[in-house]
């Protein structure tokens, strides 16, 4: 363990609006040069999280240090940090250039180092014929990045994204995605982003925090988040899973044995925490890691059979809906277009270490 | 049937763009045209109208050489835009809090601009005449409170004429800057400080920027009807203050001279329509 003080400190934050706390006690390290991303969906706080860090709002309780210098109460001119606005922010009235210029001129900068940083922050996101034009003769896309060389160019610790991508169509979202991540390599900076969208997160971040109802479900690096999500939340929001509820019936090593009523079967799976005897557990089984057929495979943990309910063919690789005998529907994938039809029995199975046993 | 449905409905569609025209035609246009036409007349007293029209430009010779017209008209344009500029200093802080009030609030606090409208204009200007007689309410009040023992009287003076022309249209500088500083997206604001502006510095480089449609609005609103007015100087204002309104008045009332009267509003109108021009001009400059 290195004995760095984290770039970034969030120390019990809590934030409330007429007493329902929008972030209710977070504490979170956030290592310099990291791209960090607060994945949540609406009303999670993450959001809140992002307008704390950048000085929009207050804590109600809790401290906020960056790079060792407690922020808390700096006001947002006066901090270390720029956000990209989600809505981009830009100036209506003034041009590209006047737009990146505006941060550097507020420091005082002399005119001939801002105009020479607003031409390389320019040809950064590679706008540099651009810079005459106000922000409503640009398209969506040259917008976002006159949003990320506005706040870019300030030099920050620390870079904030608010849903940096969420106003691009599929297509450029995918692309941007991989020259933010370039960008972000090339300077160092610490980004924090916000985002609503997994597939986002999980491309983009180093380590990822899961926010619920104001509180992190989980933070961990996306392979983690997938591989062994902390919770159901977790489980269920990160990806696809089915999640089926048992009672711990026996443990030996890692190895769990639950008996799971919708399933019929009393299925094995692993944890390195393995739980009590005789309480409640849930076991999450991601689509991929179940193998359809129509005979039983003898070597398989794991085997139920069932009914195909729905086929869901997405090109690499299609989804099934697999309804269990004893009640439970289960998401099973194939490879490449189905070749079950529905209605047709099959035998669902799932290796061991192909379920993550949660708790809670 | 369709191509009579068709036409129709274009003869529907001209009609809608014609029915402004055709108003500003009957009521703006026409009327203007006939005082235009009588200012280049000669009163005559013995006809009805008392108006002969003779193709003199004496009248406009004599607006211009006459001390007393000269100095009417620029009373008028520095009373109104002494007011304007009061109107706009006491307006953009009001439209400004109401624009950032909660949501909830602002219905009522825009009622309560627009309340005085439900009385007649004429009794509210009747009403400051007492508030600032000399032996009125706020005399009355600065001896009872001990401020001013001997205080002078505002009545009669060109500072009533402030006061009656900055209350009576204040509303129409508070409800375009509202109106501006409603759409103003917040989000500019916060940009403003992420990047290292003061509060005080953003309001300067963003909000006062993009308000100034609203100011030129407001503005034109206040100081056109204000260079005009004819009551609050007649109620509120002495002798010694010449407004053109009054002299308007007292040349087609009293002196009965049509033709000079005449071409006293119509030059007005076009001493008017260059700070319009010039305005608007500034207005349309910005785009959004």
């Amino acid at each position: 363990m290195s004995t760095d003080t984290p770039f970034l400190r969030i120390e019990g934050v809590v934030r409330r609006f007429a007493n329902v706390a929008a972030v209710d006690g977070v504490s979170l390290d956030v290592s310099r040069g990291e791209l960090f991303a607060l994945l949540g969906g609406s009303g999670s706080g993450k959001t809140t999280l992002l307008r704390i860090l950048a000085g929009f709002e207050r804590p109600d309780s809790g401290r906020v240090l960056i790079d060792g210098e407690d922020v808390t109460d700096t006001p947002p001119w006066a901090r270390p940090v720029n956000m990209m606005f989600q809505s981009y922010a830009l100036f209506p009235h003034m041009t590209v250039e006047r737009n990146i210029a505006y941060g550097l001129q507020r420091e005082g900068l002399p005119k001939g180092e801002i105009a020479s940083r607003v031409l390389d922050a320019l040809a950064m996101v590679e706008l540099a014929e651009l810079g005459g034009r106000k922000p409503h003769q640009l398209s969506g896309g040259q917008r976002q990045r006159v949003a990320l060389a506005r706040a870019l160019v300030k030099r920050p610790k620390l870079l904030l994204l608010d849903e940096p991508l969420s106003a691009l169509d599929r297509k450029l979202r995918e692309r941007t995605q991989f020259e933010l991540m370039g960008l972000q390599r090339k300077l160092g900076i610490t980004f924090v982003m916000v985002t609503h969208d997994q597939e986002e997160a999980m491309t983009m971040a180093s380590r990822i925090a899961v926010m619920d109802r104001g509180r992190l479900a989980q933070v961990a690096s996306p392979a983690t988040l997938y591989g062994t999500p902390a919770s159901r939340f977790v489980a269920d929001f990160i990806g696809r899973s089915t999640i089926v509820e048992g009672i711990c019936l026996a443990t030996s090593g890692d190895a769990v044995v639950v008996r799971c009523p919708t399933l019929g079967i009393d299925a094995t799976a692993r944890s390195d925490t393995p739980p009590e005897v005789g309480r409640p557990v849930w076991i999450a089984v991601r689509p991929e890691n179940v193998t359809l057929g129509v005979e039983r495979l003898a070597t398989a943990a794991n085997a139920v059979a069932g009914v195909v309910s729905d086929i869901a063919y997405l090109g690499g690789s299609t989804t099934l809906h697999v309804i269990v005998d004893a009640g439970a529907t289960l998401l099973g994938s194939m490879e490449g277009a189905p070749r079950i039809g529905r209605g047709a029995r099959v035998w669902a199975h799932w290796p061991a270490d192909g379920g993550a046993l949660l708790t809670k | 049937m369709n191509r009579h449905a068709g036409q129709s409905r274009e003869g529907a569609h001209w009609a809608v763009v014609a029915l402004p025209y055709a108003w500003l035609l009957v009521l703006f246009a026409l009327p203007f045209a006939i005082v235009a036409v009588i200012s280049f007349g000669e009163a005559a007293p013995d006809r009805a109208p008392p108006v002969a029209l003779t193709g003199t430009v004496r009248n406009y010779t004599f607006l211009f050489t006459d001390p007393l017209y000269v100095s009417a008209y620029l009373g008028s344009l520095r009373i109104a835009a002494i007011s304007t500029m009061f109107c706009l200093l006491l307006g953009y802080p009001i439209a400004y809090a109401i624009a950032r009030a909660p949501a909830r609030w602002r219905p009522a606090l825009l009622a309560a601009i627009v309340l005085p409208f439900w009385t007649s204009f004429l009794i509210r200007v009747y009403a400051w005449k007492g508030i600032l007689s000399e032996n009125g309410l706020l005399n009355g009040f600065l001896r009872w409170s001990g401020l001013a023992s001997d205080p002078g009287t505002l009545i009669g003076t060109e500072w009533a004429i402030y006061f009656g022309i900055v209350y009576a249209y204040l509303p129409f500088m508070v409800l375009p800057l509202y109106a501006t500083l409603e759409k103003l997206d917040g989000s500019l604001l916060e940009a403003a400080a992420d990047l290292g502006a003061t509060p005080a510095r953003a309001f300067l480089t963003v909000t006062l920027p993009l308000s100034l449609p609203g100011v030129v609005a407001g503005c034109l609103l206040v100081f056109i009807p204000a260079v005009g007015e004819f009551i609050i100087p007649d109620m509120l204002g002495g002798t010694e203050t010449l407004m053109i309104g009054k002299v308007l008045w007292d040349e087609f009332f009293a002196n009965g001279d049509w033709p000079l009267a005449s071409a006293v509003a119509t030059l007005m109108l076009a001493l008017l329509a260059v700070p319009i021009a010039l305005f608007q001009r500034l207005g349309a400059a910005r785009p959004h």
